[in-house]
This record gives structure tokens, C-alpha cells and sequence, in this order.
């Protein structure tokens, strides 16, 4: 297994997938904050034109200004997650390079499992950086910032984005197009948050994914809910990534090359 | 012993049947050429073997383990396989796909470096190792594909159409090795150049539409296809009078000039009358006052050997799908 994790970050960075999840992390780490701190010099600029605009916009402080990255994380960084991780099993597949590994002596769960670890492990790496770099930017540009809050709410978003990614890479096994995969990593983005419509204003939202995203993880930034509120989504979540490469392994298993 | 068996091997895609209840059987130690025309199933025989494809009906065992979809790990580190198009992941240079082959072949790591050196090596391929696979051409990447399949030193060797992509250089080197690996290896490969199945093989299977159509020692194969049949080269060009009157003798069975040559004769007898030719044919031309530089009984090769059969083949399936259709007839009539 760890010889195919390792053989498979190694193509992630050669083939700059890895570097293009941190890039894209680390520009909006610089983004955000700079743009939160100096937003109304920005509108400032255009004139009077957006004056009242201006007006309208409140300060933002240094929770706004994470929150604002988080919630790019959540956007970009997971349709760049979706990009990178839908050809993962199906374009290898497609080109034949699976059925080359597969008749080495792996094991085809083995195949799979390195497949989203090394995908994982980039994710957490980007998110990581990405988060530290921004933390710091921030309280460089605001003099502090809600350090527990922050580095909670990063955590919970990397659960959140892993579950994204898990649910790409099933349908990737599962799919002989890279595309179909992609756009099922993409819809299940988006369904994700009708939980969000049906529970939103019900004790229950508090067990689904969703709530790890930025919505709720202003609420730990902004110190209106401790850590533990979100603990059964985080465990949901967990079980869910960790079920969904279970069943994509089990079908790979049995899957003609 | 066989290394490998298949019994009545079906496969079936979407309607279409592509291996048809085929038989085979490999002896140990030996060159196995497994041959048929484009789309007969060598590709989905060799597939199955290697537990990518699902057989729908029938079994095969490969070293006396049976072959299923996704093969024991134990197998495959008995088995060296080589893919008809091969794809290796290609981010990685072809010493890391080399060294990813070795690890997980579970192979001493002291002896990795010297081992993967020289294959490399052997395979000309050390000056690119630090190359990566996408830069490699279709050869190069058909000669590292060679390269890890006898990286760990299997007792079996699956090649499908292994010097497909090799220039006649490479492709001689790749006979030899086969030739050479036979001590350790049973090799069995799918090829389209039959001269080079003549040059390395013991053994031949022939495949049409997913069915055997005959597997043999290839001595054997050749000594029972022995076409009677005379080549006469002359110094002159042949006047057609000559032709005329060979065809019209009785021990004759068939005469043509080969093409673009007017000098060479090909004088086939029909197989009971082959001894009243050999004691008539050449007083006969001798006779005419023709000068004859050359004057032998020819052995087909494996090449007409393999179309005869094939032709063959194509008549019995025709009479039996005609027999089927007469008997569907006669049914739909009663």
C-alpha cells in the first residue's frame, strides 16, 4: 500500500496536480485577508459611483476575512478536488495503466485505497499550508485572529473536503468516464447542502456534512458555538468518506479491465 | 505437465461471443505461440489468463491455480505479463517504473539496483532510465514492458504480440530471449509474424472466431501439412506451351509461374500420384530442352500452413452454420 501511495503522489506532484490544489490554497490564503483588510480602499477606489456601497459594507475583521477563505476553500479548492481526483481511477482505466499495475502483483483494494490516500494526503497538505499561510497573513494584516475558531473550523472544512474528494474517487472506480465522474463528484457538491433547506432550522442539521462548511464554521470563528457542536457530522462524515471507497474497493474488486 | 490449461473457455460481449468453448493445453518448458487473425480472441484469451476479463463459461488454470477475475497476488508474482499496448503510469521515469515492479514483486532489495541495471541494460534502455515513460517510444515502451515482465524472474511468461513495436533489430533480440528464457520460463505469446513463431515456437495453437482450430508441436504441424509440390527454376523464361503441356499430364495436379519471375515453376501433384511426378517431371523438362539451375520439393511454411487452416476453418463453420440453418429451416417448415 505504501508503495502505491508513494508511487501516486509522486504523480500527483509530476503531473501537477498536487502543486495546482496548493497553489490554488495559497492564492486565496493571500487573497482574502488582503481584500477583507482593504475592501473599502477597493470600493474607495471606484469614486463616488459605489460611495453608498461603500457605506453599506461593514468593517470586516479578521474572522471575516478567514471566513472569506474558507468559504473559497470550500468553492474552488473543492471543484479543483473534483478536477483532480475524477480521473484518478477512470483515466487510468481508459488509458490501460490500470490493467498494467493490476496484473503486477497489487492488490486491486490496495490499488484503490492508495488511489485516495495519496489524493488525502494532498488535500490535507494543500489545506494545511493553505490554512497556515492564511492565519498568519491575517493576523499580520489585523494585528490578531480567533486562533481555536480558525484552526477547528480548517479541520472541519478538511473533513468536509475529504468526503467530497471520497465520493469523487467512488464514482471515478465506479465510472468508465472520467467526466461522468467528475460531474457526480460535482452534484453531490452541491446536493450536499439541502440538508441545509430541510433541517437547517431543526436540532438535526447537526448530523450532516454540510455543517462542516463554512455556514456553520463562521459560528466557531465568531465564538457562537464550541467545538463539540459539530462532532457527530465530523463522525458522520468520517464514516461516510471512509464507507464510500469501502463499497468503490468491493466493486473494483469484481470489476472487468 | 501443463503450466497452463483452458478448458472450454467462453466469453461473451453484449451479444457477441468472442471465445467459443476453447481448449488449450502448455506444456512445461515450452515456446507457445498463440496465433489466429485479428479479432479471433487472442487478446480476450490473454485477458482472462491474467484475471482482467470474466470468463462467462469454462475454467483455466495457470500453474496448477485456477485463473479468476483479479488473480492471488501469489500468482502473479509467478507470472510476467506484457500487455499488447502498454501503458505505464507516465509521470514516473522507467527505472521508477522499474523499482515500483520490483518492490511489489517482493524481491530482495540488495539485489535491486544490479538487477534492474541490467535488464535496463539488455534492453537498451539504461541511457533513458531517467527519462519518464511519456517521452519513451512505442518500442522503447514495448522493451521496458519486456523488461519488468522478466524483472522478477516468473515461470511463466504471457506476452501479447511482444515485438509488435520493435524494429527487426529489437524484434530478433526479443526471439533470442525467448528462446533463451525457455530454461526457466514457459513462454506463451500471441504473435501476427508467423516467421517468427517458425523461428522460436515448439508449440502452436491456431484460434478463429474464439474456437481452436488446431494445437500442435510446430514440427509436427509442419511434417503433416507437406504440400506435394516441385520448384523448378530455369535458366530461360518459360514458354507457355511448357505449361500447357504440364497441366495436361495426368500426375499433375496444379501449375503456375510465380509472379514477376517467368524462370519459376511451382508443380503441385495430387499426394497419390507424387512418386509417378518425381520419376516423370524432370526427363519431361529435360526433354523439351529447357535448362533447369534448381529443382526441389518445397516445404510450406508456417504462413500457408496457417491460412489453409484457417481456410479450412471457415468452410467447416460455413457447412456447420449452413447445416444449423437447414436443420432451423427444416423446424420453422414443420
Amino acid at each position: 500500500m505504501l508503495l502505491l501511495v508513494r508511487k501516486d503522489l509522486l504523480q500527483a506532484w509530476r503531473t501537477f496536480r498536487l502543486p495546482a490544489l496548493i497553489l490554488t490554497g495559497v492564492f486565496f490564503a493571500l487573497l482574502d485577508p488582503l481584500t477583507a483588510k482593504f475592501m473599502p480602499q477597493i470600493l474607495g477606489l471606484f469614486g463616488d459611483e459605489l460611495e453608498g456601497l461603500a457605506e453599506m459594507i461593514p468593517e470586516m475583521g479578521p474572522a471575516e476575512a478567514l471566513l472569506s477563505f474558507y468559504g473559497d476553500l470550500i468553492q474552488i479548492a473543492a471543484l479543483v478536488l473534483i478536477i483532480i481526483a475524477m480521473g484518478a481511477v477512470a483515466l487510468e482505466r481508459e488509458r490501460g495503466i490500470a490493467a498494467w499495475v493490476l496484473t503486477r502483483p497489487v492488490d486491486r483494494g490496495a490499488y484503490l485505497w492508495s488511489k485516495y490516500l495519496a489524493l488525502l494526503i494532498g488535500m490535507f497538505i494543500a489545506v494545511a499550508a493553505s490554512g497556515a499561510l492564511a492565519i498568519a497573513y491575517t493576523a499580520s494584516l489585523f494585528g490578531s485572529v480567533p486562533l481555536s475558531g480558525a484552526l477547528w473550523a480548517l479541520f472541519f472544512i478538511s473533513l468536509f473536503l475529504m468526503l467530497i474528494l471520497a465520493v469523487t474517487v467512488t464514482a471515478s472506480a465506479f465510472c468508465r468516464s472520467q467526466l461522468a465522474a467528475g460531474g457526480i463528484g460535482l452534484a453531490f457538491l452541491l446536493a450536499i447542502f439541502l440538508p441545509e433547506l430541510l433541517f437547517g432550522h431543526t436540532e438535526l442539521v447537526r448530523y450532516f456534512p454540510h455543517v462542516l462548511s463554512t455556514g456553520h464554521a463562521g459560528h466557531l470563528l465568531s465564538g457562537l458555538e464550541d467545538w463539540t457542536y459539530f462532532i457527530p457530522a465530523a463522525v458522520i462524515t468520517l464514516i461516510l468518506a471512509q464507507l464510500c471507497i469501502a463499497v468503490a474497493a468491493h466493486y473494483f474488486k469484481q470489476a472487468e479491465l | 505437465m501443463s503450466v497452463l490449461a483452458v478448458k472450454n473457455l467462453t466469453k461473451d460481449y453484449r451479444g457477441h461471443r468472442a471465445l467459443d468453448g476453447l481448449n488449450l493445453e502448455v506444456p512445461r518448458g515450452s515456446v507457445f505461440g498463440f496465433l489466429g487473425p485479428n479479432g479471433s480472441g487472442k487478446t480476450t484469451t490473454i485477458k482472462i489468463l491474467t484475471g482482467l476479463l470474466q470468463p462467462s463459461a469454462g475454467s483455466a488454470t495457470i500453474l496448477g491455480c485456477p485463473v479468476k477475475l483479479n488473480l492471488e497476488r501469489s500468482l502473479k508474482r509467478r507470472i510476467g505479463y506484457l500487455p499488447e499496448e502498454v501503458n505505464f503510469p507516465e509521470a514516473l521515469t522507467g527505472r521508477e517504473v522499474m523499482e515500483f515492479v520490483y518492490r511489489a514483486s517482493g524481491l530482495p532489495a540488495a539485489e535491486e539496483k544490479s538487477r534492474i541495471d541490467a535488464l535496463l541494460e539488455q534492453f537498451d534502455l539504461l541511457a533513458h532510465a531517467r527519462r519518464r515513460c511519456a517521452a519513451y517510444s512505442r518500442g522503447m515502451k514495448q522493451r521496458l514492458g519486456l523488461a519488468c515482465a522478466l524483472l522478477h524472474r516468473p515461470e511463466l511468461l504471457i506476452l501479447d504480440e511482444p515485438a509488435s513495436a520493435l524494429d527487426p533489430e529489437g524484434r530478433c533480440e526479443v526471439l533470442e530471449l525467448m528462446v533463451s528464457s525457455r530454461e526457466r520460463s514457459t513462454v506463451f505469446f500471441s504473435c501476427h509474424v508467423l516467421a517468427d513463431v517458425e523461428r522460436v515456437c515448439d508449440q502452436v495453437a491456431v484460434i478463429n472466431q474464439g474456437r481452436l482450430v488446431v494445437q500442435s508441436p510446430l514440427k509436427e504441424l509442419l511434417r503433416g501439412y507437406t504440400f506435394p509440390r516441385y520448384r523448378v527454376v530455369f535458366r530461360d523464361t518459360v514458354p507457355p506451351e511448357l505449361v500447357q503441356k504440364l497441366g495436361r499430364q495426368p500426375w499433375v495436379g496444379k501449375v503456375r509461374l510465380v509472379a514477376a519471375d517467368e524462370r519459376t515453376m511451382l508443380i503441385e501433384a495430387p499426394p497419390e500420384r507424387l512418386p509417378e511426378l518425381e520419376e516423370a517431371l524432370l526427363p519431361l523438362l529435360l526433354g523439351e530442352g529447357q535448362v533447369v539451375t534448381a529443382y526441389y520439393r518445397e516445404q510450406p511454411n508456417l504462413e500457408e500452413i496457417f491460412l489453409e487452416l484457417l481456410k479450412n476453418h471457415h468452410t467447416e463453420a460455413g457447412g456447420a452454420n449452413g447445416a444449423k440453418e437447414g436443420t432451423a429451416d427444416a423446424a420453422a417448415r414443420a
